[in-house]
């Protein structure tokens, strides 16, 4: 077990943010893995994923002072990760068109809800709304909502311009209205 | 806390891409949230991958943060390698920035109240900082890196240019601005630029054969002497006369013809090649 092993995420950045290597190394084991599957998720370049995670980490170390300090360190992480994924792909069309993202889960209520999030997701009526759509249609739903890209990262991650983001996001969000409203009918 | 934890399969799933789009987006927001479900998923992704990541991230983290004015010309559009070199040289430090910034100041407040005695400090400054920030921005002399980067491929002569990009960019605007302190003399508030560019030609094409400070020694000494002849004669802007800034012109087109016939063919600056 390495030092720093049960220090939580934030501690260990401010540890970081002081120049220790060590809890970088904790952060890395830590949050590297997620990171790497997740990145692999939206872009199947091995080699663009790991300089994404490079840039991640080393832009962690550089600025690991800029963390506010409140909410999740690895949804900060994400963050970082996403945006420089998008930076990296700059017009390169390297990205897969993915999977979906689930509206619902995309801010959750409290962590408690999760469970039910990831349920009603699954089975519920928005689930299989969602599976409806048309996998472009569900990447922009993804890019946008979820990993909370803007329009124009969206385009540049997806390598379509930014007013077809906006309209398959405008047309997806009208078929999930009418699924549902549909669905309950 | 929640309850529900991913299972194994669908960790495993969803890191070889396998898993159901809606399960997989879901175990996102999950992961987001939930420690130990991180911790699990990293048994099922690669760590040699992972490990070549980390040394590499490693280097960068011992290499030292990179100082302000190297990561201001990376986001500026300089390659990594060209901005830690140009950053390096020993006349873009803050210390000789300051010291520049402190002559330049002094020398415009001087023509600015000084007469004619301030005018002839401002004139015999402002353009041999251009010459002085070039003459210690490379060379044997004053560059720490130099044998370092003699040994590595990368053009000298790039560098050497760079550099001096740099150190116009630096200390040129600053003189300027000291220049508009200059009393109701504004064509000598800028002309003074074209005797600092000329001589910074010459201090480049001449580096080309000569050490670059003993160069722009020998400029300076001439500058001084000029300078301190027309004062004598009650006139400093005379250095600025018409005839002479032709002079200047012709002077500086010439250094740079010959910079440019040299450039490619010399592999060592300060030593004949």
């Amino acid at each position: 077990m390495r030092a720093g092993q049960a220090q939580g995420d934030p501690e260990l950045l401010t540890a970081l943010a002081g120049g220790d290597l060590a809890a970088m190394r904790t952060l890395y084991d830590r949050h590297a893995p997620w990171l790497s599957a997740r990145l692999t998720r939206r872009c199947n370049n091995p080699d663009a994923v790991a300089d994404v995670l490079q840039d991640t980490f080393v832009a962690l170390w550089q600025g690991a002072e800029r963390w506010r300090g409140d909410g999740e360190v690895a949804a900060w992480l994400w963050g970082i990760a996403v945006h420089r994924l998008v930076s990296r792909l700059r017009g390169r069309r390297e990205a897969l068109v993915l999977p979906l993202e689930d509206l619902a889960a995309a801010r959750p209520p409290e962590p408690s809800a999760e469970e039910r999030v990831l349920l009603d997701v699954e089975f519920g009526d928005l689930g299989t709304a969602l599976l409806r759509l048309s996998p472009e249609m569900r990447a922009v739903v993804q890019a946008t909502v979820l990993d909370g890209l803007s329009t124009r990262q969206a385009a540049r991650l997806l390598g379509i311009p930014a007013n077809t983001v906006k309209t398959r996001l405008h047309r997806a969000k009208a078929h999930l209205r009418q699924d549902l409203a549909g669905g309950f009918a | 806390m929640t309850t529900w934890h991913a299972d194994e399969a669908l960790l495993a799933d969803y890191v070889s891409g396998d898993a159901d789009p809606l399960l997989g987006a879901s175990l996102e927001q999950h992961l987001t949230h939930c420690a130990e479900c991180r911790a699990r998923i990293a048994v099922h992704v690669g760590t040699a991958p992972l490990e070549a990541v980390w040394a590499r991230i490693q280097d960068h983290a011992e290499a030292g943060r990179p100082a302000v004015l190297e990561r201001l010309l990376v986001r500026l559009g300089a390659s990594p390698p060209d901005a830690l070199l140009v950053a390096k040289a020993p006349s873009l430090r803050a210390s000789w920035l300051f010291g520049l910034a402190t002559t330049v100041a002094f020398a415009g407040f001087g023509a600015a109240w000084g007469g004619t005695h301030g005018l002839a400090l401002f004139l015999l400054v402002a353009p041999l900082v251009p010459v002085a920030g070039v003459a210690f921005a490379y060379g044997p002399d004053v560059d720490p890196a130099y044998e370092t980067g003699l040994a590595a491929p990368y053009p000298e002569a790039r560098l050497l240019l760079l550099r001096s990009a740099a150190v116009l960019v630096t200390s040129l605007p600053l003189t300027l601005l000291a220049g508009q302190l200059v009393p109701n003399l504004s064509w000598t508030a800028v002309s003074w630029l074209l005797p600092a560019l000329a001589f910074t030609a010459v201090v480049l094409a001449a580096s080309t054969w000569a050490r670059p400070v003993y160069v722009a020694v020998v400029l300076g000494v001439g500058w001084v002497v000029a300078v301190g002849a027309a004062s004598w004669a009650r006139d400093p802007a005379a250095v600025l006369a018409p005839a002479l800034l032709v002079t200047y012109v012709v002077l500086g087109a010439v250094a740079v013809l010959v910079l440019c016939l040299r450039i490619r063919r010399f592999d060592r600056l300060g030593s004949s090649s």
